[in-house]
């Protein structure tokens, strides 16, 4: 007897729970659609949060590598365009410290040494080079000057060659030298920097940019004790010796020319350290690429297939309304 | 006479029909109210109501059945419910709130430091995602102890409701004991009754079984007598607070009692077993130790990591690094209990607590800020966060792991487990339901008490024929 009624709630309750249960899936389907994504990732993934945190996780640092990496390509191409300058400075001052040296009259020699001073200026106020207020030369100490200014390092020189009592052509290039091979001399009172950055600039995973060069690199040294011979002499060096004068600017102009191998290797380095962060930075963007779409791909929602399933269940829950109005009407209390 | 017994009886027929018209009103008038037993008017024999009783129908197989499922259900929900608050807390890793999204935004300020480390900026930066990373293990931990109170809590109310139905029930017994004994209908008392023992199933599942004189008894299925003849007592002392220090191995966590002796709340063996009450315990005593377990160990893995001369050549053997337990200086790891809800960076190294940024590139203990591009304590502080190494106090064969991933096989964990407990509490949701249909499908069908209505209407009509008939025999007789 009781199998052949239906009681009036289980057919309500039923209509209500299949209503709630579609409006629910509805609401899924319409967030897929619009956001694109899926709505809930962890379902989604079967509950394996790994693989979406390694993306993240190697995303998130791509981006910082990059960012580190656009830095670094900055610092190396100034320190570039620093050392061009020093290079085409010096060569220019070699040849014409040869030729008023070797050749030229005692005036000549005035004249080059008086330029020699000003290149000397030029070229440590381009090695102390700056990009917003980091210098870049100085090593770790990036916060002051890399060289001290060309008045004072020519002040200790002179002391130097003084205190050694040196006049002849061979001891005077000696005294400098010395000075400039000192740890105490040019090494506490000329380079003012720190140690050059054995760390450096992390660019990708186990890349590490270091940044070696520093104004006190023995090419760039070499450069500068031979700019000083010449500045020396326009300081006052030998003064009344003109023998002695166009000596030593020979000597310096000598020493700029046997020094281009010197600077060029150091600028070859920098090229090769700028090389090799085009190619991590390429690395990098490819693997950026590649693992932005990988996380797409997890997490997406494929648009086709939510935009129809949106559909199917619009079309049922309007079916469902239509039953629930149709079996509402019918009732034998009406029909009595 | 045979005519007078003709009459007396048409007139029990019209009894019988107008009774019938009655109870088929009560029934149609109580067409939506759960847990009204649909009633139906039969011969018992007795000799009160000419023989004609009102059976209220009930199928009682299915009613137990469907009891135990509200309670398997309720246990799944909770459960699910607690994991799902785990989950968000640690957060999806594309979440930058998240824990594992905390850990690479402190790693990647580290990474950006290193090309920078003149930077205060970028210092600074690396000091505010380290006090995000230290932020979001605290609110963890807070989510996981705050689930726990709100499980402490969620029992303190469950064993109070209890205990006031339990007593509502056995007065309720009284008065249907008192009602039978003076032939009264008892109905409409047996509906209330149900009603009240399907509030408490979901807290215990329990059994009734029927005894003399229209009472019932109640037995958990764990085996705990809840009421017979008199209603058992349940005993809880909750705690005003939770914090992950106070717990029940500790003793400042009480179990249940029932009329004063202890019972066991362990899943297993327990007596109010199967229900909301235990799912509650279990969160409390397991799922939650668990959960701020793990979060410890993260916690504990980052101070010690960060605690290494190795790292930070300024520190001295055995001191605090980058991370610190401000409950104990230096961290100590037998007390590790309830760090993550403690950990917080260096105050040399935070400057909302007066520490100064370039400690985090010259070192905790430099004297002074030192060359500003040397970038090497922030490349080590890095390389240690994702050094692969076993969580603290791990076993053998524990897997060797970055913080960022000992954090996504936290959530992993945590996720999984959720789904778990959503998939649990779906089936034994579908299967409640599933009950609960079958029960409302034996309750009032409208059209079918309308159809008896009919049926009465023409029984009343006959039996009124027989009354007008016999009537007009006995007035021919009186003719004569």
């Amino acid at each position: 007897m009781d199998a052949l009624g239906l009681g009036d709630l289980a057919s309500s309750g039923l209509r209500a729970r299949q209503t709630a249960a579609l409006k629910r899936q509805l609401s899924r389907h319409a967030k897929e659609v619009t956001t694109g994504i899926v709505a809930d990732p962890v379902r989604h993934r079967g509950g394996n949060m790994w693989p979406l945190a390694e993306i993240e996780g190697a995303l998130t640092r791509i981006y910082a590598w990059t960012r580190n990496g656009d830095i670094q390509r900055s610092r190396l191409a100034a320190i570039e365009t620093a050392l061009d300058t020093v290079t085409t400075l010096a060569e220019r001052s070699g040849a014409s410290m040869i030729g008023a040296g070797e050749l030229g009259s005692d005036a000549q020699v005035t004249v080059v040494a008086t330029e020699t001073r000003g290149v000397f200026d030029t070229v440590i106020g381009t090695l102390n080079l700056r990009l917003g207020d980091r210098t870049l030369l100085a090593g770790w100490a990036s916060d002051g000057p890399a060289l001290a200014d060309a008045d004072t390092i020519l002040g200790a020189l002179q002391d130097a060659i003084a205190a050694a009592g040196a006049t002849g052509l061979g001891d005077i290039v000696g005294a400098v030298d010395a000075w400039f091979a000192d740890p105490a001399g040019f090494g506490t009172s000329g380079y003012l920097g720190g140690l050059p950055s054995a760390g450096g600039v992390p660019v990708a995973e186990g890349e590490v940019m270091a940044m070696p060069l520093t104004a006190a690199d023995p090419a760039l040294v070499e450069t500068l004790r031979a700019l000083a011979l010449g500045a020396l002499v326009d300081a006052g060096l030998a003064a009344g010796n003109p023998i002695l004068r166009a000596s030593l600017v020979a000597e310096g102009g000598r020493a700029l020319i046997e020094g281009a191998r010197g600077r060029v290797a150091v600028a070859a380095e920098v090229g090769a350290s700028r090389m090799r962060l085009d190619f991590i930075m390429q690395r990098n963007a490819a693997e950026g690429d590649a693992l932005g779409a990988a996380r797409a791909a997890m997490l997406e929602a494929d648009p086709l297939v939510a935009a129809s399933a949106l559909t199917e269940t619009e079309t049922q829950l309007q079916a469902l309304y239509a039953i629930t109005a149709r079996l509402s009407r019918l009732s034998l209390a009406n029909a009595l | 006479m045979s005519l007078n017994s003709a009459l007396y009886r048409a007139a029990t027929g019209l009894g019988i029909a107008s009774r019938t018209a009655e109870v088929i009103a009560g029934n149609v008038a109580n067409a939506r109210a759960e847990g009204y037993g649909r009633r139906e008017l039969v011969q018992n024999g007795l000799p009160g109501a000419g023989g004609y009783g009102v059976r209220r129908h009930v199928d009682q197989g299915l009613l137990s059945e469907r009891r135990l499922s509200d309670a398997a259900a309720a246990a799944a929900e909770t459960r699910a419910a607690f994991d799902l608050r785990l989950e968000k807390a640690l957060g999806l890793p594309d979440d930058p709130g998240s824990i594992s999204g905390r850990i690479v935004a402190f790693e990647t300020a580290l990474i950006e430091a290193a090309a920078t480390p003149d930077s205060t900026a970028a210092l600074g930066a690396v000091a505010a995602r380290a006090r995000d990373l230290a932020e979001g293990l605290r609110a963890a931990s807070a989510a996981v102890q705050d689930g726990r109170l709100a499980a402490e809590n969620a029992i303190a109310r469950d064993v109070a409701t209890l205990n006031d139905t339990l007593a509502r029930i056995e007065r309720s017994n009284a008065q249907i004991r008192a009602a039978l004994a003076q032939g009264r209908d008892t109905a409409a008392l047996e509906d209330q009754r149900q009603t009240m023992i399907d509030e408490i199933s979901e807290i215990v599942p329990l059994r009734e079984i029927a005894r003399e004189r229209g009472e019932v008894a109640l037995y958990s299925m764990g085996g705990a007598v809840l009421l017979d003849g008199r209603a058992s007592v349940v005993g809880f002392q909750p705690a005003a607070a939770i914090d992950a220090s106070v717990t029940r191995a500790g003793g400042q966590l009480n179990g249940l009692t029932i009329n004063g002796n202890e019972v066991s709340t362990e899943a297993p063996q327990g007596l109010l077993r199967g229900g909301r009450i235990e799912a509650a315990f279990a969160v409390r005593d397991a799922a939650g130790i668990a959960a701020q377990g793990r979060l410890d160990a993260l916690a504990r893995g980052l101070i010690e990591r960060f605690a290494d001369p190795a790292v930070d050549p300024t520190l001295a053997p055995g001191a605090d690094g980058a991370f610190v337990d401000p409950a104990a200086s230096p961290f100590d790891p037998a007390a590790a209990q309830g760090v993550a809800g403690r950990i917080a960076v260096a105050a040399a190294l935070d400057p909302q607590a007066g520490g100064a940024v370039w400690r985090w590139r010259a070192g905790i203990g430099a004297q002074s800020p030192g060359e500003p591009a040397a970038p090497q304590v922030l490349l080590a502080m890095r390389a240690a966060l994702i050094d692969r190494r076993p969580e603290p106090d791990a076993g053998p064969g524990a897997m060797q792991l970055s913080v960022g991933g000992h954090a996504a096989e936290m959530l992993s964990a945590a996720a999984m487990a959720r789904l778990d407990a959503e998939a649990r509490a779906d089936f034994t949701r579908a299967q409640q339901l599933h009950l609960r249909q079958l029960e409302r499908e034996g309750g009032i069908d409208t059209d079918r008490e309308l159809q008896a209505l009919l049926l009465v209407e023409q029984h009343y009509g006959a039996n009124a024929r027989v009354v007008q008939a016999v009537d007009g025999m006995l007035q021919r007789l009186m003719e004569i």
